[in-house]
């Protein structure tokens, strides 16, 4: 069922054997794993189907440190949460990431990659993914573009895969499941502005919810999960000061810190060899119906015997600038959707316009044959050009041939004339208790404090970089493939280009100890009975793959443990 | 010998059974060329003369200057020296067609399969002026868009050209492949008609295209 918590009368005092809180990947995910339960459920979604700016707004917050994305752009407010303006981007963590790595403070999960195996397994069904595999010989062996042949031990190629556009948001994809569910309840419009507890502090009894429409009710519960992503998760445990005068769960003030992003910036780029490089393996393509993309890593013996924290080296071709151009024009974007259109076997909007335009530019050719011969006969000097050399005919697709035969030549070849290799490095930078999330005294229009970000990065973040780059040049040049350039120094200063990927982790982190995070092995708040935490806020480490996935897989496995306080 | 026509009773046709005698010596047997033979035998042309085109261009390119400016990927042409290419297309087209029919009585790619361009009503080798109107009819059309597309017109303008081209290419081809004796609109208009040499009488029962006599 989904209802408008508008609607609800104030000071209503609802009731629920469960109560989540946020209604993103995480928190719908819990939903549909009780619906059709025993158990009453009611889910708390602060936003509606839809994003709108009253309620987006709730979401500002200063970012005092390293630059970083205005707080109400790199998370979303609506049923579905981020996961709609998810990028897809699919890839479970490794076993390396659960490790305690002697070199890397804060490092090592309270549970094992092995532990989160069955979860993951569904976790791949729920996210849209229809294949199981990760294993890079296995695609190379199905697909006509493989991965560069780099014969080192030290770095590999590994494969991540990308959920298909339209299965990307769970607001979209679940929402008929959780109103079709006559035992969940999703309140959209509906604010939680603080977790009661018991006068012990160690149970939570109730939350109190508001509406941007002005009135307010309460949810009681026999538990509550918190699913509102790494910011609102560690916010709504620090506003919540009725009993714990540090907010929930901060005895320890940990709650808030540790905040991790996937930081990224173009790390070096690599000058050519002689040798043709076919680089489509890395980037976005479609083998069997997956889009995949791989990229290259250290191996997991190398991070562990250098003390790296992991750094995914994207490779991205930059084409000779006719091709760049060719590429970038709103013929080639057409070509791609037409593309699209006929593996999906449906025609999207302006279908027509399309094939007309692509028609048109495919003629491009005529400008450059001998006019009046009976055969399209290209001009001697054209004729000539492309009778040097392949490559000299290749270069010269864009111009002769028209920018939708360059984007079909690019698409069929896999490749086109290339000027040199850009290396992007997105790193899982080491866990650091300065870089946090922590209160304000600016309110939001409901009354609640809100946040600052204080993102912080290390020096052995950089050195990782550095090193990893350095390593993956020698292969590269040890391959006879190029030189590697280096564009980040080790200076203290971060590249102008550095960026986050919207992934907010670790502000609520995983631990054995309340000494070390804020929820224990089963997500379970430390020193509470029934607050759970779910999503990436509980992640320890950022991990070497990309967070919805494990998302998914830690809520599934979440439940299991929340179904045991259940009726 | 003799080619005899099996549309004697076709008022639309004249009989050219008289004129198919040829010019003096004796000859096998004729029948009227059918129209994939002739689309063969044009294909062989349409690559002889884009050679010959070629040839042409790297002439005018030798001469004139370069038409084509290619500096890296950036190309451009250069369209007066286009235009000069155009018109030498269409003359080397004129002499490649009208020359062959009028001074060997087919084009090479014709000769190579027996074809004889001849005149409708006597069935010899078609005077220069006949030549000519069927190089007006069949391929001049080609030339003179090419020119307007290259010097006059262009957009929307130049989709117009070509599809009254192709829309005349179609005509000639229906109007051919409709008449009994492969005699299209440019045949008609011009007094010509494609003889080859009569295929042997068993391959011909057997359900070919069939002898006209």
């Amino acid at each position: 069922v989904i209802a408008d918590a508008r609607a609800v009368p104030e000071g209503a005092a609802l009731e629920a054997d469960l109560c989540v809180i946020g209604g993103g990947a995480a928190g719908i995910t819990i939903a549909r794993e009780f619906a059709g339960s025993s158990a009453k459920v009611v889910l708390l979604e602060s936003g509606g189907m839809e994003l709108d700016g009253e309620t987006q707004a709730l979401n500002r917050g200063a970012n005092v440190g390293l630059p970083y994305f205005p707080l109400d752009g790199a998370r979303l407010r609506a049923f579905g949460g981020t996961t709609n303006h998810w990028g897809g981007v699919c890839r479970p963590f490794d076993p390396i990431d659960f490790e305690r790595r002697p070199g890397v403070p804060h490092t090592g999960w309270p549970i094992d990659r092995a532990t989160l195996d069955p979860y993951y397994r569904r976790a791949r069904e729920i996210v849209g993914l229809k294949s199981s595999s990760w294993d890079v010989a296995d695609w190379d062996r199905r697909d006509r573009f493989g991965p560069l042949e780099l014969n080192s031990r030290r770095v590999d190629t590994r494969v991540a895969q990308t959920v298909k556009k339209d299965d990307r948001s769970f607001g979209v994809r679940y929402r008929n499941d959780i109103r079709r569910a006559a035992n969940v309840t999703a309140y959209l419009y509906a604010n939680v502005t603080e977790i009661e507890t018991d006068r012990s502090g160690t149970a939570a009894t109730r939350v109190t919810v508001r509406t941007l429409a002005g009135n307010a009710f309460s949810v009681s519960a026999r538990s509550f999960v918190l699913a509102a992503g790494a910011i609102e998760n560690a916010r709504l445990l620090l506003i919540s000061r009725s009993i714990h005068e540090r907010g929930l769960g901060n005895q320890n003030d940990l709650v808030g810190r540790f905040f991790l992003e996937h930081p990224r910036f173009d790390g070096a780029t690599v000058a050519l060899g002689g040798r043709r490089i076919k680089t489509r393996f890395y980037e976005p393509h479609k083998v069997d119906g997956t889009s995949i993309q791989g990229y290259l890593a250290a191996t997991p013996e190398t991070k562990r015997a250098e003390s790296l924290v992991d750094v995914q080296i994207k490779i991205r071709p930059v084409y000779e600038e006719a091709f760049r151009v060719a590429l970038d024009s709103d013929d080639a974007g057409d070509v791609r959707d037409l593309l699209e259109d006929a593996e999906q076997g449906e025609l999207t909007d302006e279908f027509g316009t399309k094939v007309l335009n692509v028609a048109g530019d495919l003629m491009t050719w005529r400008k450059f044959v001998i006019p009046g011969a009976p055969l399209p006969v290209p001009y001697p000097e054209v004729a000539g050009r492309a009778m040097r050399s392949k490559n000299a005919a290749v270069t010269l697709i864009p111009a002769v041939l028209g920018d939708a035969a360059a984007t079909l030549y690019e698409e069929v070849a896999g490749s086109a004339p290339l000027e040199s290799l850009a290396l992007t490095t997105r790193i899982e930078p080491v866990p650091n208790p300065e870089s946090r999330v922590s209160l304000t005294r600016d309110r939001d229009a409901l009354g609640i404090p809100r946040v600052q970000l204080d993102w912080r990065l290390t020096r052995q973040d950089k050195e990782s970089v550095i090193r990893t780059l350095e390593i993956a040049g020698a292969a590269i040049g040890g391959a006879g493939l190029g030189r590697l350039k280096m564009l980040v120094d080790d200076g203290p200063e971060w590249p102008s280009d550095l960026a986050g990927g919207w992934h907010h982790m670790g502000t609520t982190r995983m631990s054995e100890s309340p000494r070390e995070g804020v929820v224990d092995r089963d997500c379970r708040v430390h020193g509470m009975s029934n607050l759970f935490v779910a999503g990436s806020s509980v992640f320890p480490t950022a991990g070497s793959g990309t967070p919805t996935m494990t998302i998914v897989a830690l809520a599934l496995r979440l439940c299991a443990q929340v179904g045991q306080t259940m009726p | 010998v003799g080619v005899s026509n099996q549309e004697v009773s076709s008022p639309a046709e004249p009989r050219p059974a008289a004129a198919f005698p040829c010019d003096g010596s004796p000859r096998p047997a004729e029948v009227y060329a059918d129209v994939p033979s002739r689309l063969v035998a044009l294909g062989i042309d349409a690559v002889l003369l884009s050679a010959i085109v070629l040839l042409g261009a790297v002439a005018v390119s030798l001469t004139v200057g370069p038409v084509v400016r290619i500096e890296g990927s950036s190309v451009d042409v250069d369209r007066e020296i286009a235009v000069v290419d155009a018109l030498v297309s269409t003359i080397l087209g004129a002499l490649y067609f009208a020359g062959t029919w009028a001074r060997f009585g087919a084009t090479p790619g014709q000769r190579l399969l027996g074809m004889r361009v001849v005149g409708a009503s006597d069935g010899g080798r078609v005077p220069l002026a006949r030549a000519v109107a069927r190089w007006l009819l069949l391929a001049a059309p080609l030339g003179v868009a090419s020119v307007l597309t290259t010097a006059v017109v262009s957009g929307g303008a130049e989709v117009l050209v070509d599809l009254a081209l192709v829309t005349w290419y179609l005509i000639l081809l229906v109007t051919t492949a409709r008449s009994p004796v492969a005699r299209g609109l440019h045949d008609r208009w011009a007094g010509t008609a494609v003889s080859k040499p009569a295929r042997p009488v068993e391959w011909a029962t057997a359900g070919g295209p069939g002898p006209v006599g």
